[in-house]
């Protein structure tokens, strides 16, 4: 270690001046804290950084945020970041959001935004519930899991984001736990860094409506092997893992899509030429 | 730890004090927020304690705000010792509660100085971390004294009569 590495920003810059709304206990305070560190850590100033949302807990994060935000459609964090990501290239862009959001009213768009693989980083706090609508089933919990709203559980097996995130062609896959604020913060660093899309998958407990996770603290664990830019094997590995893995899957070598337009220049009809036959 | 410099020691010192000063400030805007106040006040007082720690640091050694990334931190552990983690909070916590995860906090702080101090080659920086050392066990003394005055919260100290979760 070295103060040569010194960074000029800190967390705190990053941070707005409105306070979390979240139950205390949540996952999401830490989450917001490695978010804030990792972009202290890229050094990008707040001015260059957008973060956006759709709708759900999580998805409150760019108000806390010092840097531009869109707060949107539920949803639709994907596609409003693509857009932005596209026409202001200079702009770092990241996207985050719960696993209802992204994984099912947003989950046609997830798929095409791994397809695209623009140079994104979407952070997905999952914590295996809607929260803010109180506690209804969301695609990732367990079809076991048992609550006034489901008595006796859904009996549908869970989404499984990482292996669909990996068929569909994200360029970053990881999974992190959000107890874990400074190896999230670095996974976070190195998704930015890595060219395209990048997903990250964040364990975040919701202690309101899943009590029992706050288990979660004692039952991950790093995973015991390297990533690998195989995309079958990484499939392979989070498919037949406990869902409590945690590290970098998977880093991919596809070039980030590049549209052939100049949004300085260009007019829209040069745009929509690009998508016809 | 192994700190090998004085300016290694004194950055991981301010960055214990400050990011406790930040973390017992934010777990007080929680408890506000949630309208437990009482606890809030409490977290609000040791933000306060902590920051002027941080302070003192800055003034008598010259500890800077923002001498490393966060990469080169190391805490021997997920976060810095003296931070209660989120995950422990809960909006109806007790104040016997809270000083219990503050104890645990100043007790992590006072044994990373500890091992500091045992472990230095350097005698400059043993004498530095035995200085404080001796700083975060009156910390520990203090919130042991505050905690005799809360009693232990009864067996259904989380009840909620208006709860989330609606059967």
């Amino acid at each position: 270690m070295s103060v040569e590495t010194a960074c000029a920003l800190t967390a705190r810059d990053y941070k707005s001046d409105l306070k979390p709304v979240w139950c205390p206990g949540c996952g999401d305070f830490s989450i917001l804290m490695a978010i804030t560190m990792a972009m202290a850590e890229v050094g990008r100033p707040p001015e260059d950084v957008a973060v956006i949302s759709g709708i759900g807990c999580s998805s409150r994060v760019p108000a806390y945020t010092s840097c531009y935000g869109f707060h949107g459609v539920h949803g639709r964090a994907l596609p409003l970041a693509t857009g932005l990501k596209l026409s202001r290239p200079d702009l770092l862009v990241i996207a985050t959001g719960g696993d209802g959001d992204g994984y099912s009213i947003g989950g046609n768009h997830f798929m095409h935004a791994c397809r695209r693989n623009v140079d994104l980083t979407y952070i997905v706090m999952d914590n295996q519930v809607y929260g803010m609508t109180k506690g209804q089933p969301s695609p990732t919990t367990p079809p076991e899991w048992d609550s006034a709203l489901v008595p006796g559980g859904t009996g549908l097996s869970p989404f499984h984001p990482l292996v669909i995130a990996l068929a569909a062609g994200a360029n970053f896959v990881a999974r992190t736990f959000s107890g874990d604020p400074k190896g999230t913060a670095q996974t976070i660093v190195e998704a930015i860094n890595h060219p395209g899309f990048s997903l990250i998958e964040i364990l975040s407990p919701c202690v309101t409506f899943r009590p029992e996770e706050r288990e979660w603290a004692k039952q991950v664990h790093p995973a015991s092997v390297d990533p690998t830019d195989d995309r079958a094997r990484a499939a392979r590995r989070v498919l037949t893992d406990d869902g409590f893995n945690t590290g970098i899957l998977y880093r991919g070598k596809r070039a980030p899509y590049q549209p052939a337009f100049n949004p300085d220049t260009s007019a829209n009809v040069d745009f929509e030429a690009e998508f016809l036959p | 730890m192994n700190a090998n410099d004085r300016e290694t020691l004194l950055a991981h010192a301010y960055a214990i004090e400050n990011e406790a000063a930040e973390r017992y400030q934010d777990l007080a805007d929680q408890m506000y927020g949630c309208n437990n106040s009482e606890v809030g006040d409490l977290f609000a007082k040791l933000a306060e304690i902590e920051a002027k720690h941080a302070a003192e640091l800055s003034l008598e050694h010259g500890a800077a705000a923002t001498p490393m990334a966060a990469a080169d931190y190391s805490w021997g552990n997920l976060e810095s010792p003296e931070a209660i983690p989120f995950g422990e909070m809960h909006y109806l916590m007790l104040p016997h509660q809270a000083l219990t995860l503050a104890l645990a906090a100043e007790r992590r702080a006072l044994a990373f100085y500890e091992e500091v101090a045992a472990q230095s080659p350097n005698e400059e920086l043993r004498a530095l971390a035995a200085e404080f050392v001796a700083e975060e066990a009156e910390h520990v003394a203090l919130v042991q004294e505050w905690l005799q005055r809360y009693p232990e919260p009864d067996q259904d100290w989380d009840r909620d009569d208006d709860p989330p979760v609606q059967p």
